[in-house]
């Protein structure tokens, strides 16, 4: 059980949770409509700026900082969404680089908002309330349990919400875009819609990631964030919920173990090789990250023992769109 | 006027090796269709090997530089043959994959082999302080000319590689039809290798001749690859001659805006981006390319 953990282990915990919230709101653009976002990092790190400035400098509770905190993020992903949407595949990925590079130069910038390279500090900590009994000392319990039931809330309305028209749509769109259009799609407002929604979550990852972080500096969103997020997309499953957890947990925890085993002086088994080389890998051997790479095996074990024809997780074939992946309806 | 001046030598100096960068990026995305997003982490790590054999194999300046952008050359069709094609092969994905997994992979292999700490590179030019002419009264040194007259020759030899000989006839049918050209006794892969090659060549000169004016860091090419994204974009990414003039095009507009607009002072890498944004969002074909027709 988790809440049996000591409490650096659980801070690690809750702050991979905070991540897997980013990396769902990736997988809703990047994975379910499939428009390479290389601009997430950044989303996450206004929403975690956002969440520290109105706490820290405007008295307000975290929960109203969030909830501004997802509002932001959100009007900034229609903003980068709507330039997106008169560009095609890799003229995004331009687009979206440029906003991930320039993102820390502008928090440096604006120094008396953001604390410029010095960071912003939050002094003020979530406690636990009265009535859960939980006391001073077991108040990283506490944030680990919002941030666990804010996520799981987030999954359950992004996983409603994927098998609802508005995903479908989605879906088509990956597929063919002018097959979309020609079943009255509109691709623009699904496509800005996927990324403001998607921007607002990875938002509230940062604004969680505040809760147990209280620190937030330019150096913590750089490009190479935004980066990893897109290693840790494809590590653990495109256009899957699973996948993304698995993800975010693989973000925080693929570094620690390669930092762990191999030393900090590590000259080549360095956590960004270690997530190069494991994208490479899920693309070329486990497509559909490890989620989907599971439910493979599962099958194929499984057919080998019965020998009955079964229905396995077959690849689409052909060209699909930018990111073509499994079938949507294999893993349910 | 002197100052004028020195911004526009400033940003002759930084065009050049934006369009450099920007030629490498052309001739891969020409060849292979992929948008190596990591051009100027390939041109990062290669400037690194120069500096290994002219600070640690005790190379002159000049030998270390030849041969470093030979090693670079190899270097970068290896990658396209070792990593690049089986993984674009494999999945529609590769194409997006691989230049992030390089990315993320070399930026990281340089900070783990070569630490964070910024070292200098000897320039290959005379470099010392009084080392410079007078123009109509601004300062134009000897080195900023160096950097010119290598990458322009460099430059010379790529479209003479393109224009005049049977590669370059080669690579120039890959581009236009990589269907067609299979019939003509070609083999596109090959060729997009030779492309991967020679783009990481000239994306090595490129990093060299920016460090000999600056230093020698893993993230010294982050923000020149944004340039050089910006002067591929504005000439057109399939265009050769519209890398060079879109590239010297961003260095001057850059220089020339960071010093007369004061909000923008330091914020260069902002105007690059929106001067990409803008053309990838009002003209998606550049100035010099052409439009490409989506059958479906």
């Amino acid at each position: 059980m988790p809440l049996a953990l000591d409490l650096p282990q659980l801070r690690l915990l809750t702050q991979a949770l905070a991540f897997a919230a980013v990396v769902l709101g990736l997988n809703l653009v990047t994975g379910y409509s499939g428009v390479i976002s290389l601009a997430h990092g950044s989303f996450m790190g206004l929403g975690a700026y956002t969440t520290a400035i109105l706490v820290e400098s405007h008295n307000m509770t975290y929960q109203t900082a969030i909830a501004a905190a997802v509002g932001v993020g959100a009007v900034a992903g229609t903003v980068v969404g709507l330039s997106a949407l008169r560009l095609r595949g890799l003229a995004v990925a331009q687009v979206t680089l440029g906003v991930a590079v320039v993102f820390p130069i502008l928090a440096r910038r604006a120094e008396s908002l953001t604390g410029g390279a010095n960071g912003l500090r939050i002094s003020y900590a979530l406690e636990p309330p009265s009535w859960t009994g939980l006391d001073e000392t077991q108040a990283h319990i506490w944030r680990y349990l919002v941030v666990l039931a804010t996520l799981a809330a987030v999954l359950f309305v992004v996983g409603g919400v994927t098998n609802s028209r508005f995903g479908r749509a989605l879906h088509a769109i990956r597929l063919h875009e002018g097959a979309a259009t020609a079943s009255g799609i509109n691709v623009g407002a699904f496509k800005v819609g996927a990324f403001a929604a998607g921007a607002g979550i990875a938002a509230l990852g940062g604004g969680l990631l505040m809760i147990d972080v209280r620190f937030v500096s330019p150096q913590s969103f750089e490009i190479f964030l935004s980066l990893t997020l897109i290693a840790a997309l494809l590590i653990g499953g495109v256009a899957s919920l699973p996948g993304s957890v698995i993800g975010g947990l693989v973000l925080v925890y693929l570094p620690k173990f390669a930092g762990d085993w191999a030393g900090p002086d590590a000259t080549v088994l360095r956590p960004g090789v270690a997530f190069a080389a494991a994208m490479l890998l899920a693309v070329m051997v486990a497509q559909g990250g490890l989620h989907r790479a599971y439910g493979r095996l599962r099958d194929r074990t499984l057919a080998s023992i019965s020998r009955a024809p079964t229905t396995t997780d077959s690849v689409v074939s052909g060209p699909a769109g930018p990111l073509a992946l499994p079938s949507k309806e294999t893993h349910r | 006027m002197e100052l004028f001046l020195q911004r526009i030598f400033d940003g002759l100096s930084n065009g050049a090796v934006y369009a450099a960068l920007a030629l490498a990026v052309v001739l891969v995305h020409r060849t292979s269709r992929v948008l190596n997003l990591a051009q100027g982490e390939m041109a990062m790590f290669s400037t690194f090997i120069v500096y290994v054999l002219w600070a640690e194999a005790g190379l002159a300046p000049g030998v270390a530089i030849v041969l470093g952008v030979a090693l670079a050359g190899f270097g970068g069709a290896a990658i396209f043959w070792v990593v690049v094609r089986p993984a674009t092969r494999r999945s529609p994905l590769g194409l997006y994959v691989v230049p992030i997994a390089l990315f993320i992979g070399l930026n990281s292999l340089a900070v783990g082999i070569w630490k964070g700490d910024p070292r200098t590179i000897a320039s290959p030019f005379p470099s010392d302080l009084d080392d410079f002419m007078v123009v109509g009264g601004a300062r134009l040194r000897f080195e900023t000319i160096g950097v010119w007259m290598t990458l322009a020759v460099a430059l010379g030899i790529v479209f003479w590689l393109l224009e005049r000989t049977r590669l370059g006839l080669s690579l120039r049918a890959v581009a236009s039809n990589p269907e067609s050209s299979r019939f003509a006794g070609l083999f596109p892969e090959r060729v997009a290798m030779v492309g991967w090659g020679l783009a990481a060549a000239i994306g090595c000169l490129a990093g060299v001749m920016a460090a000999t004016t600056s230093l020698v860091q893993p993230n010294m090419m982050l923000g020149t690859a944004i340039y050089a994204f910006a002067a591929a974009t504005l000439g057109g990414i399939d265009s050769p001659i519209g890398a060079v003039v879109g590239g010297v095009v961003v260095g001057l507009v850059t220089s020339v805006l960071a010093g007369y607009v004061k909000l923008l002072a330091d914020l260069d890498l902002v105007t690059a981006l929106l001067v990409m944004t803008l053309v990838l969002v009002l003209k998606p074909d550049g100035l010099f390319g052409r439009s490409a027709e989506v059958r479906v």
